[in-house]
């Protein structure tokens, strides 16, 4: 069995780290499993982790009343859940629920905030890796609002269709 | 080639919307010129033009496009003349010019490890390779399909998905879903980002709209893939389907001649000319 130090200097988002850094972010996390159907995080409420997806997927959603959940992003293995421990006021933006059994490390996101505070060169690294996964995030949402795949005529011919 | 033979329409099958697949057989005795996945017919509705269409048709064990003596196609009416051919019926005639244009790279895939990519109606070129694929899967090492929509509703040929992903790996993404929605949510690069490739022995097919084709070539490079593994079918403003009327001209290439589908080591340099 794997500890939590091993899948947190394996995952994407700590290669090749420091190994006093992780060390330390993985003294701050935790096994956790969910079940089908679990919440790992709920709007709104405080953003205190965020996790490392090992195994299983999960869909990031958000809620409307009377309705059922909008899914607006899915997440599988290697995946990240969970940045609103980075930004105040530290409260969770959207819900993430798993859609299979999950195997994830939940890492304390106000544990890794404090020693960043203290510990800038940490804080650095962090924050560029987050950043290149936030930058992934961003440029996938801006494909989904291209709406590429619009039935609406196109600019230019495409397989199947044309303007004439 | 160049003029059009009168067809009539066989069977229509409506498919997402403005969308149908028909199949078309010709009125006269002469067998069909054999047709090659991803190939082009200029399909001409009578009194209202003539489009390039790319034939979607079941395919026989040789590979050719043809089933029986048809050819089968789906398109979206998004013009007068597309909405023209949406509106026939069986019976209703038409006139057909083709197959033009060089195909997948049938031959190049034996033995490699195919990952097909497919975005909204693309999905129609690449369903006759996929056909081709199925009926002869013991020449290729590993085929995966990944297909991306706009939503779960919007997705072509929902049987033929089910029958694939029986034997092959299909993962499908779209922008928007419901709840009931058991695939993923998103963007399809986001799938091939964690995706599993052999670099050296895989080759990707791609088809879909422009904007999502550069992406996903970007995602492969990522994984490794060099651009001589990359294949994708352009179509734009083909006219004359021959090489002559010069509409499609792209740098050096005819589209309609030189493809539609073409290695895209061989138009990277044209391939972000926003100017073409």
């Amino acid at each position: 069995m794997k500890t939590v130090a091993q899948f947190v200097s394996e995952h994407s988002l700590f290669k090749g780290m420091k190994p006093d850094q992780v060390d330390f972010i993985a003294s701050c996390g935790q096994l956790r499993r969910f079940a089908e159907g679990d919440y790992l995080t709920r709007e709104n409420d405080p953003a205190d982790f965020f996790y490392l997806l090992l195994e299983g997927h999960a869909v990031i959603e958000t809620h409307q009343h009377n309705q059922p959940p909008v899914p607006l992003l899915s997440l599988t293995d290697n995946d990240i859940i969970g940045w609103s421990w980075l930004i105040p006021p530290y409260r969770y933006q959207f819900d993430a629920r798993a859609l299979s059994r999950l195997r994830t490390v939940r890492l304390d996101g106000r544990c890794i905030r404090a020693k960043c505070d203290t510990d800038p060169a940490l804080g650095f690294e962090l924050l560029k890796r987050l950043a290149a996964v936030l930058v992934q995030r961003i440029h996938g949402a801006r494909f989904q609002l291209l709406d590429v795949y619009s039935a609406d005529p196109a600019p230019l011919c495409r397989p199947g269709e044309s303007l004439r | 080639m160049n003029t059009p033979r009168l067809f009539t329409v066989t069977d229509r099958r409506d498919e997402i919307t403005a969308t149908v697949t028909l199949e078309l057989q010709p009125l006269d005795d002469q067998p069909l010129p054999v047709a090659r996945p991803g190939q082009f017919n200029m399909l001409y509705s009578f009194g209202a033009g003539e489009v390039p269409i790319s034939l979607s048709g079941s395919i026989n064990a040789s590979d050719s496009v043809r089933s029986a003596d048809r050819y089968t196609h789906t398109l979206r009416a998004v013009g007068k003349t597309t909405e023209a051919l949406a509106r026939l019926q069986v019976g209703d005639q038409l006139g057909v010019r083709g197959p033009f244009g060089r195909g997948w790279p049938m031959d190049q895939l034996a033995g490699k490890k195919v990952v097909v990519i497919a975005g909204g109606l693309g999905l129609a070129p690449l369903k006759p390779l996929l056909e081709a694929l199925l009926a002869d899967i013991t020449h290729y090492g590993h085929v995966q399909l990944f297909y991306g929509g706009k939503r779960p509703e919007e997705l072509l040929y929902p049987e033929s998905l089910i029958h694939w992903s029986e034997k092959i790996e299909v993962q499908l993404s779209v922008d928007q879903a419901g709840p009931d929605w058991r695939g993923h949510v998103g963007v399809i690069t986001q799938l091939l980002a964690s995706a599993e490739m052999d670099p050296d022995n895989t080759l990707a097919v791609i088809c879909g709209p422009e904007i999502m084709m550069r992406f996903t070539i970007q995602a492969l490079q990522k994984q490794g893939l060099p651009d001589t593994a990359l294949y994708l079918s352009m179509e734009r403003n083909m006219h004359c389907a021959v090489g002559h009327c010069g509409h499609c001209q792209w740098g050096p290439h005819f589209i309609c001649k030189d493809g539609p589908v073409f290695c895209y080591a061989d138009i990277a340099p044209w391939f972000f000319q926003r100017e073409l």
